[in-house]
């Protein structure tokens, strides 16, 4: 192995002017060409994958032949919509959907970083990839729910799930009450991505 | 034992920032992500060395950063530490027809985390080392990640399990029963427990 070169933040100057010093270096070096980076940078995690992925969700919602197959092969389930969890430069990655119940609710963490499905969801909100959610998940579920101010009833179990290996976690909400009839358009504009790591429920307006 | 990023199950980070703001990337933020694409696609490092990378930060050095800096001092870590070396570009993931040994466990199989302490990369977490648990299902099978950062060539693909704990067997008195924790573990990690 190579020795250790680790980079510090004490390494001079700030993001953007490292940024374009191992830019130059590696365009001298050949590993970069020139419209590498215009090519790639397009493909980053955005908001834009969040409304499209939670299509997954709404289509199992009103579909219960499909919510069957979401369960039981996810990755094939929402290549049905044209979706995948894979990513270019990071193979082998699979979906699983876990559903929640009146008796079992879900939640999910990456401790070790921040592993989330983000080739369908776009980037995790900012508080998934804290150090408090990260530490405090595993060990505290009901006190993470608490911050979020949500509350389940006491029998109701929190399976926590750790995202240590290739697969990728989807929470599948409950559908709220009072859509009886919604489009699937309509029910996908309630699902938070919240929702889909398992800090909050899924709930309709209340009509006026 | 393991590195800075291994922090499931501590004390002290306080409450989760639940109203964290997303900021807005930078441009040079997207440009180090994209780089960090290529340079995996063109075999200079896996994804394995990116996450290690991080994970070998100054301990306070990491903390102290946002993820875009800690992608930031990776990408410029294994650019200097590799500037020739190159990579195979892997399929970790082996198909199921392609052999190796079958799955050793079962969904149902009691099972015991081993308690050894990689020198490298790893993705079984501390809080996990040493404890019993139950196997769920099978997940798929890959190299296992202590042996695609050490680019170990004859390296045989092993079977993923999710295995359950229990929040007691984790947490010891301060687990509950209705919070039990479910990780994806390498076979590599288990052993049966009679």
């Amino acid at each position: 192995m190579d020795d250790d070169q680790t980079a510090t933040l004490a390494d001079a100057q700030d993001p953007a002017t490292r940024t374009g010093r191992i830019e130059q270096t590696l365009r001298e070096s050949g590993l970069l060409q020139d419209d590498d980076i215009a090519r790639r940078t397009g493909g980053a995690p955005t908001a834009e994958k969040f409304i499209e992925g939670r299509r997954v969700v709404a289509r199992a919602w009103v579909d219960a032949a499909f919510r069957r197959r979401l369960l039981a092969d996810a990755g094939s389930a929402i290549a049905e919509l044209g979706l995948t969890v894979e990513a270019g430069h990071q193979p082998g990655l699979e979906l699983h959907a876990v559903e929640n119940t009146d008796s079992v609710h879900n939640l999910i963490v990456c401790t070790l970083c921040s592993c989330y499905p983000r080739a369908l969801l776009g980037a995790p909100p900012a508080w998934y990839s804290s150090e408090a959610y990260r530490a405090k998940a595993v060990r505290d579920p009901l006190g993470v729910l608490e911050d979020f101010g949500l509350q389940l009833g006491e029998d109701v179990s929190i399976q926590v799930w750790d995202s240590t290996a290739e697969t990728r976690y989807l929470v599948v909400p409950q559908r709220p009450d009072g859509t009886q009839g919604w489009s699937e358009d309509e029910l996908s504009e309630l699902i938070t991505p919240d929702a889909l790591i398992g800090t909050a429920v899924v709930s309709a307006p209340v009509s006026t | 034992m393991s590195w800075i990023n291994d922090i499931g199950g501590m004390h002290g980070f306080g409450p989760v920032p639940v109203h964290a703001p997303s900021r807005a990337s930078e441009p040079w933020s997207a440009r180090m992500w994209a780089i960090n694409q290529i340079l995996i696609d063109r075999g200079l490092y896996n994804f394995d060395h990116y996450r290690h990378a991080i994970e070998r930060m100054d301990p306070a050095d990491y903390l102290a950063s946002t993820s875009d800096v800690r992608r930031l001092v990776a990408v410029e870590t294994l650019q200097r530490e590799r500037r020739s070396a190159a990579v195979e570009p892997t399929s970790p993931r082996a198909p199921a027809a392609a052999g190796g040994m079958p799955a050793r466990f079962a969904p149902g199989s009691p099972v015991a985390v081993r308690t050894d302490v990689p020198a490298t990369h790893s993705r079984t977490p501390r809080y996990v080392r040493g404890r019993r648990g139950v196997v769920q299902a099978l997940r798929g099978r890959s190299v296992c990640p202590e042996e695609r950062v050490q680019e170990i060539a004859e390296a045989a693909a092993q079977q993923i399990y999710s295995v359950r704990f229990e929040a007691a067997e984790l947490w010891g008195a301060q687990g509950l029963a209705r919070c039990p924790v479910l990780l994806d573990l390498w076979e590599g990690w288990l052993e049966p427990i009679s």
